[in-house]
C-alpha cells in the first residue's frame, strides 16, 4: 500500500478496510465484561482520552498543515468548563458538549490572529497563546487559581462508565478523521498543506478551511480535557493547561505518523500505555526519550510509525517478486520510494 | 472583457483591455513586471492604484480563490502541484474547488480524467505529482487550473524549460482550450511561439507598457526590437 | 508613584533591556544565517545557567568569569550540535517545520539532562554583589543587574565589532541578506553556517549564565525567556540587531511598568500577549516573514 494509493482514495469509498478497526473496536467494548481491573481500565480510559486528542490534533497538525504547539488551551478550556458545568448541576454529557463548544469559539479567537502566520511563527505563537492563558488561569480565584478546581458529583462513582465515554469519544474522533479525508473538505485541508497559495490559486478558501479544521479539532479536544476532568475530579492549571500537555498532544500523532490516521491511534496507544510504565519506572528520562524519538522521526522518518510500516510493508512486497521479473514494476516502485524520499524532505 | 490597471512599484499605469475569446501574448524582458500583472489580476496581490474589471464587475483586489470563482484562474512561472497528491487529486483539487458543478465521485473521477486526457498525462494518473518531470508538472498545473473552469485563463510561462517538441504540444493544448471556450493570455519568452498563435500581443518593459496588438504590428516595432536586442 | 520611584523603574528596564538582548541575539544570528528557528535555545540558555552555577559552587569562580567560559564552551558545543544534528536539515529560504521540530526534540534532550544532573529544585548563584545595592542620587540600582547589563552590552559590542570588521562576520552578513548570492561569491556556506550555529549557542550560553545571576533557574528555566526572545526578534524585525536591542527595550520596559497596572502574578503573561500582538499588529516591520517577497517578472 504505497501513499500514492492511498492518496487518490478521496473520490472512493471512505470507510474502506474498516475490518481490523471493527473487530478492535469490538474487543474494547466487550472486554470490560470479561472483568478488566481498576487499574487496566484507568489506563485503558487514559489512552482513549490520547486517541481523541492525537486525532483531533491530526485534523489541523496532519491533513491542514498547521502545526499548533498550544492545545493545551482546549483542553484546559474544556476540562474547566465541564467541571463547572457539572458542579452546576447540569448533566454531564451535556458538559462535556458544552466543553467542546468553549473550546471550539475559543478556536476561533485563537485562530483568527494567528493563522496569518506561516509554519513555524504560527506554531510559536500558539506557545506564546497557551501559556498567557495557563498564567491568566492560575490567577483566576473564580475557578480556584493555581489550587485547581474539583467537582463534586452525586452518586457512585462507576468506573466503567468513563471507559465506555472515553472510548465513545475515541470512536468520534476516528468517524470524523475518516469523514473528513475522505471528503471535500479534507482534499482542500491537504492542498492547503501542501502549498497554501496554490491551493488559494485553485480556489480553496484558506482561511475558513483553517479555521473550520481548528474548530473541529478544538472541540475533540475540549470534549476530550471535559471526559478527563469528570473522571479526575480534580483539575488545576499546571496539569491541563501546562505546556507539556502541548507537548504531549502534538509528540503523539507525530511519533504515530502525521497526517494518517492510524498515525494519531498509534501515537496515543502507545503515548497512553507506555506513559503509565514510564512514569512508573523511568520517571527521569521520558523526556529525553521523546526528545530523542522526535529528533530520530524528523531526520530518518518523517511519517512516523505508519511510515515505518509501510515502508516495511512495500519492501516485504517487494522481495516477495522476484527481482528481474517484472523491470517496470520495480522500477515504478522506485519512482515512489524516491517520491516518498523527496515528500521527506518537506515537512 | 475590460481591464484596467493602474500603477505598482513592478507597473506603471499599465492598462489593457481584453476580450473574450481569443489569446493573448504578454511579453516582455525579465523584471518587466508581467508576473505582477497576473498576480494583480488573479487576485494574489493587490494594486496600489487601479481597477481590474471582469465582465462588467469590479474585481480588484479580491482574493485569489474569489478569482477562481468569479472565472479567473492562473499556472505558476515554477510549477506549483500539491507533491504528495497523485496527478489525479491534485487535478480532483481544481474540479472540486473551481466553478464546474461536478457531483458525485465518480463523475468527478470521470471529469479528472478527462481534463488529464486533454493535457496528455492519461498515463500517470496514480503517481504522487512531485514524481513529474517539469514538463509534466507543468502539463498538470494546466490541468488543475482548467478543472476550474475558467473563462479567463492566465498562463505564466509555459513553455520554460520544455524541449521544442513538448512545447509545440502545449501551444496546441492552449489552441484547443482557446476553441472550447476559454479566453487565453499567456506570457512567454520564446517569440516564436508568441507569434505563431496570438491574436494580439502586449508588450511591457520596466513595468510599463511597451507596445500592444497583433503579432505582425509587434514583430516590426523598432522600440520592441530594441527592448529586445540581445534575446532570442 | 515618585518621580524617583518612576526613574528607577525605568533604570530597572533598560537594564533588563540589555540582558534580554544579549539573550536574543542568539536566537537571531541563527535564524538570520540558517533559517532555523532555534526552540533548543532555550535549552542551551539552562545548561549556560547550570554551567555558571557549577562553576561558582564548585570552584568559587566569579559568575561573570564562568560566564566569559561560556563562550567558548557554548561555541564548541553548538559546532558540535551543529555537526550531529543540524547539518542534516536540507537548507531553505524560508524557515521550515522539520528545523523547527528538530529543535523542539533537541531541546526535550536538553531539558531531561538538566533533571537528571540537577533535579528539578530551583537553585540560584548569591555572591555578596547580588545583594548590594549602589545608591546614585535617587536611583538605587541593584549591582547585580548593572553588572550584568555592562556584560551584556559588553558582549553585544563584541558581537557588532566581529560582524563589521571581521571576515567570518561580513560572511554572515552576506548569508543573511542572500544565502544563494554568498555561495556565488566564494563563502564557505556550510562552515560558515556552522560558527553561526556555534556562536549562537555561544550566546545562549553565556546569556543563560547572565540570567542566572539575576534569577533562580531549574531545568524549565529556557521557557518564559524562550517566549521573551522571539518576542524581541519579532518586534525588532527578525534580521536586524539593532532591531533586537529596539525590541529588548521596548519589551522590558511594557514589563517593568506593567506592575503598575497588573498583579504581579498576571505578568509572565505580557511576554507571550506581546507575543502574539507584535506577530498580529506589526505587519508592516515583519513584512518579510509573514508574507512571501514580492517576485517582480
Amino acid at each position: 500500500m504505497s501513499s500514492a494509493a492511498e492518496s487518490s482514495g478521496f473520490a472512493r469509498v471512505r470507510f474502506r478496510g474498516a475490518a481490523p478497526p471493527v473487530l478492535l473496536l469490538s474487543i474494547l467494548i466487550v472486554l470490560p465484561l470479561f472483568g478488566l481491573g481498576p487499574n487496566w481500565t484507568r489506563l485503558l480510559f487514559v489512552t482513549f482520552v490520547w486517541i481523541t486528542t492525537s486525532l483531533a490534533w491530526n485534523v489541523l497538525g496532519g491533513f491542514a498543515g498547521q502545526v499548533s504547539f498550544g492545545f493545551a488551551v482546549f483542553y484546559g478550556l474544556g476540562a474547566y468548563t465541564a467541571a463547572l458545568s457539572i458542579n452546576a448541576g447540569i448533566n454531564p454529557y451535556l458538559a462535556f458538549l458544552l466543553a467542546g463548544i468553549t473550546a471550539s469559539t475559543a478556536s476561533l479567537l485563537v485562530g483568527l490572529p494567528t493563522f496569518r502566520l506561516r509554519g513555524p511563527y504560527f506554531a510559536i505563537a500558539t506557545i506564546g497563546v497557551s501559556e498567557a492563558v495557563r498564567v491568566v488561569m492560575t490567577n483566576l480565584a473564580v475557578t480556584g487559581g493555581a489550587s485547581g478546581y474539583r467537582i463534586v458529583e452525586h452518586g457512585a462513582f462507576r468506573q466503567i462508565d468513563h471507559y465506555y465515554t472515553a472510548l465513545g469519544l475515541a470512536g468520534v474522533a476516528l468517524l470524523v478523521s475518516l469523514y473528513i479525508r475522505g471528503s471535500k473538505f479534507g482534499l482542500g485541508l491537504i492542498a492547503i498543506r501542501e502549498d497554501e497559495e496554490a491551493a488559494a490559486d485553485a480556489g480553496v478558501n484558506p482561511f475558513t478551511y483553517k479555521l473550520s479544521a481548528h474548530a473541529v479539532a478544538a472541540a475533540l479536544t475540549g470534549i476530550a480535557g471535559g471526559v478527563f476532568a469528570r473522571y479526575a475530579a480534580y483539575i488545576h492549571p499546571h496539569g491541563v493547561f501546562a505546556f507539556h500537555t502541548s507537548v504531549a498532544i502534538l509528540l503523539m500523532p507525530i511519533i504515530g505518523g502525521i497526517g494518517t490516521i492510524w498515525g494519531p491511534v498509534l501515537g496515543g496507544a502507545v503515548y497512553g500505555l507506555v506513559q503509565e510504565e514510564l512514569i512508573a519506572n523511568f520517571p527521569q528520562i521520558h523526556l529525553l526519550l521523546y526528545g530523542v524519538f522526535l529528533i530520530l522521526i524528523i531526520l530518518f522518518e518523517p511519517g512516523g510509525i505508519v511510515g515505518l510500516l509501510r515502508k516495511l510493508f512495500r519492501w516485504i512486497e517487494k522481495a516477495r517478486r522476484d527481482p528481474g521479473d517484472h523491470p517496470t514494476g520495480a522500477s515504478r516502485d522506485q519512482v515512489l520510494w524516491r517520491a516518498g524520499r523527496a515528500q521527506r524532505r518537506e515537512l | 472583457m475590460t481591464k484596467y490597471f493602474g500603477g505598482l512599484a513592478a507597473l506603471k499605469d499599465v492598462s489593457f483591455d481584453v476580450a473574450a475569446g481569443g489569446i493573448y501574448g504578454l511579453i516582455g524582458p525579465n523584471g518587466a513586471g508581467k508576473t505582477t500583472l497576473f498576480g494583480i489580476i488573479a487576485g494574489s496581490l493587490a494594486p496600489t492604484s487601479g481597477t481590474v474589471s471582469f465582465h462588467g464587475r469590479d474585481v480588484t483586489g479580491v482574493k485569489s480563490f474569489q478569482a477562481v470563482r468569479a472565472g479567473i484562474a492562473r499556472t505558476h512561472q515554477i510549477s506549483r502541484p500539491f507533491k504528495s497528491l497523485s496527478v489525479l487529486d491534485n487535478v480532483t483539487v481544481g474540479i472540486r474547488f473551481g466553478r464546474g458543478r461536478v457531483h458525485g465521485s465518480a463523475n468527478v473521477r470521470r471529469e479528472a480524467e478527462r481534463i488529464l486526457e486533454l493535457v496528455g498525462l492519461s498515463h500517470s494518473t496514480a503517481l504522487p505529482a512531485s514524481t513529474l518531470c517539469v514538463g509534466d508538472q507543468k502539463r498538470l498545473e494546466l490541468a488543475r487550473t482548467l478543472a476550474a473552469k475558467p473563462d479567463l485563463l492566465l498562463c505564466d510561462e509555459a513553455c520554460s524549460g520544455l524541449t521544442d517538441n513538448e512545447m509545440v504540444s502545449v501551444l496546441e493544448l492552449l489552441c484547443r482550450i482557446c476553441r472550447l471556450g476559454t479566453t487565453v493570455v499567456f506570457i512567454e519568452h520564446n517569440l516564436k511561439a508568441i507569434f505563431s498563435i496570438c491574436d494580439r500581443v502586449l508588450v511591457l518593459n520596466f513595468g510599463e507598457k511597451l507596445a500592444e496588438g497583433p503579432p505582425e504590428q509587434i514583430q516590426n516595432d523598432p522600440s520592441v526590437i530594441e527592448a529586445y536586442i540581445g534575446k532570442t | 508613584m515618585s518621580a524617583a520611584d518612576l526613574l528607577n523603574l525605568l533604570i530597572a528596564a533598560l537594564l533588563l533591556a540589555g540582558t534580554y538582548a544579549a539573550m536574543s541575539v542568539g536566537m537571531t544570528v541563527i535564524y538570520g544565517v540558517m533559517k532555523i528557528v532555534n526552540l533548543a535555545h532555550a535549552g542551551f540558555m539552562m545548561l549556560g545557567a547550570y554551567f555558571v552555577y557549577e562553576l561558582f559552587s564548585r570552584f568559587r569562580l566569579d559568575p561573570l568569569v564562568g560566564v566569559l567560559l561560556a563562550f567558548p564552551t557554548f561555541f564548541l558545543i553548538g559546532v558540535a550540535v551543529h555537526w550531529l544534528l543540524v547539518r542534516w536539515i536540507p537548507a531553505s529560504d524560508q524557515p521550515t517545520l522539520s528545523s523547527l521540530l528538530l529543535m523542539f526534540g533537541l531541546w526535550l534532550v536538553l531539558q531531561n539532562i538538566g533533571y537528571l544532573v540537577w533535579g528539578n529544585s530551583d537553585r540560584s548563584i548569591l555572591t555578596p554583589r547580588t545583594l548590594l545595592t549602589l545608591h546614585i542620587g535617587p536611583i538605587n540600582v541593584p549591582a547585580v543587574r548593572l553588572v550584568v547589563f555592562l556584560a551584556a552590552a559588553g558582549s553585544l559590542a563584541a558581537l557588532e565589532f566581529a560582524l563589521h570588521k571581521t571576515w567570518f562576520g561580513r560572511s554572515v552578513r552576506a548569508l543573511m541578506q542572500n544565502r544563494y548570492a554568498g555561495r556565488l561569491v566564494g563563502i564557505n556556506v556550510e562552515r560558515t553556517a556552522r560558527l553561526t550555529f556555534g556562536l549562537g549557542i555561544a550566546f545562549a550560553g553565556a546569556a543563560g549564565g547572565l540570567l542566572a545571576m539575576l534569577y533562580s533557574f531549574s531545568p524549565d528555566f529556557g521557557r518564559a525567556f524562550l517566549i521573551r526572545a522571539f518576542v524581541i526578534i519579532v518586534l525588532g524585525g527578525l534580521e536586524s540587531f539593532s532591531g533586537v536591542a529596539i525590541g529588548a527595550t521596548i519589551l522590558a520596559l511594557v514589563e517593568t511598568f506593567s506592575i503598575l497596572v497588573l498583579p504581579a502574578g498576571y505578568q509572565p503573561a505580557i511576554a507571550f500577549a506581546l507575543l502574539v500582538v507584535a506577530l498580529v499588529v506589526l505587519p508592516g516591520g515583519v513584512a518579510s516573514l509573514l508574507t512571501k517577497r514580492l517576485r517582480l517578472a
